[in-house]
């Protein structure tokens, strides 16, 4: 056994080599045949699961995951409805992350495969979709047709799904957060016809931010009559017409990620001294007109109380 | 009325406080102080020795409290999209942002 305390220069240049690998492996949107999937999966039973495989008829491809569990479910007596996890399963060319960090290891720095057989075969599941290889028949699915992604590999696709099955079924993504289908319109509708509130009150944050980072704050800014109150450091505070008889209160937050992306959020934060008591009673009195009280009221924290680092 | 000085750090919508873990709490199993449930972005506890420990509802915090406790010199709370943060040993009490809810007037928990 040895331990590896440092990486040569050598080894260290070819990590970008497997991450390339496992990226091209995982986004891959190239077809397989389906013979080629049965004799896999003939294989799969007694290599890895130590059983044998079911009969041909009872090997089935799907054209996406959706149809797939729809099968597992009908045949299972299950309500998919109720059922939202099935075991076991191979993820296929979405596993592709997981074979990109263990070839290195096996490769490049020489540690030895303890279970090279199961392993080889597990990674030959890499050139197909999901496959479930349950007790009496097996399911696996198609890849997707279509993965779009950004200049940083997430998910990300204005008008269309972000990723698509060649039954329709898919996922609509905007800077690698997926948006449920009751936001859809956020991706696909052209950003001229988008309603600037409705994009405010996305009550999750993040998919907020993301359809924020879409639609362009300058608009919203526009749209919503925003006038700015105070600034700090890190926010600016916003007087807002939602339309309601006074203005809403939003504090504009700008932070940088680690990959070096500027992100921008509007925080709701109270307005009057009735809602700032519902919100928080123990901060009483913070000043409602100032950016840094209202972003530390958001924290729970008042101006005397110390925030030694923030990231 | 005698008021504390809170003294925490920050890392995205989970703030980490000093404070005392309650005698209570009881100790959680696992390294994982928030996930998103939308995005899936986790607070992890990415290096260190240490814990989480749950507090039981009260009718100061009817949400129960979730503390971390660092047995080692230090421990490191990791994320996907924002920098580390370190602890240094000792107890902390954790908090997540809120923010108003324009509609019902209410504070709620920023949700990603």
């Amino acid at each position: 056994m040895i331990k590896i305390e440092k990486l040569t220069p050598a080894q260290k240049h070819q990590l970008a080599a497997y991450t390339a690998w496992g990226r091209r492996m995982g986004f891959s949107t190239i077809t397989f045949a389906e013979k080629d999937f049965k004799d896999y999966v003939k294989r799969v039973y007694p290599g890895l699961l130590k059983k044998p495989p079911p009969k041909d008829a009872d090997i089935l491809l799907a054209p996406s995951p959706k149809a797939a569990w729809e099968i597992i479910c009908e045949r299972s007596g299950l309500s998919p409805k109720k059922t939202n996890f099935v075991w076991p399963y191979l993820a296929g060319s979405f596993d592709s992350y997981f074979f990109a960090y263990y070839d290195y290891f096996f490769d490049v720095l020489h540690i030895e495969n303890p279970v090279k057989a199961s392993y080889t075969l597990y990674k030959e599941s890499l050139s197909y979709g999901l496959l479930f290889p349950l007790d009496d028949f097996c399911v696996g699915t198609e890849k997707p047709t279509t993965i779009i992604l950004d200049n940083q590999f997430r998910l990300h696709a204005e008008g269309r799904m972000a990723l698509e099955y060649s039954d329709g079924f898919g996922i609509y993504a905007l800077f690698g957060e997926k948006l449920p289908n009751k936001y859809k319109k956020f991706a696909i509708d052209p950003i001229d016809s988008l309603d600037p509130k409705e994009v405010l009150l996305i009550p999750n944050t993040v998919l907020r931010l993301a359809v924020i980072r879409r639609v362009g704050l300058h608009r919203l800014k526009s749209a919503l009559k925003m006038k700015e109150v105070s600034r700090c450091a890190s926010g600016i505070l916003y007087d807002i017409d939602l339309g309601a008889a006074a203005p809403v209160r939003g504090l504009l937050l700008t932070w940088g990620t680690k990959s070096g992306e500027i992100e921008e959020v509007i925080q709701g934060v109270p307005a009057t001294q009735e809602e700032l008591l519902q919100f928080n009673p123990t901060l009483k009195g913070a000043d409602l007109n100032d950016a840094e009280s209202m972003r530390r009221l958001l924290l729970g924290f008042s101006l005397s109380d110390v925030i030694e680092e923030e990231v | 009325m005698k008021t504390c000085k809170r003294i925490g750090k920050r890392q995205g919508d989970v703030i980490i406080c000093k404070s005392k873990i309650p005698a209570d709490a009881f100790e959680r199993n696992d390294r994982v102080i928030a996930r998103g449930e939308g995005s899936g972005h986790a607070h992890v506890i990415s290096a260190g020795d240490a814990k989480l420990f749950v507090a039981p509802p009260t009718t100061a915090k009817p949400e129960g409290g979730l503390y971390l406790k660092v047995y080692s010199d230090s421990a490191i709370v990791s994320h996907d999209t924002h920098p580390d943060v370190a602890f240094p040993k000792g107890e902390y009490e954790i908090g997540f942002e809120r923010e108003l809810d324009w509609y019902t007037g209410l504070s709620r928990k920023v949700a990603d």
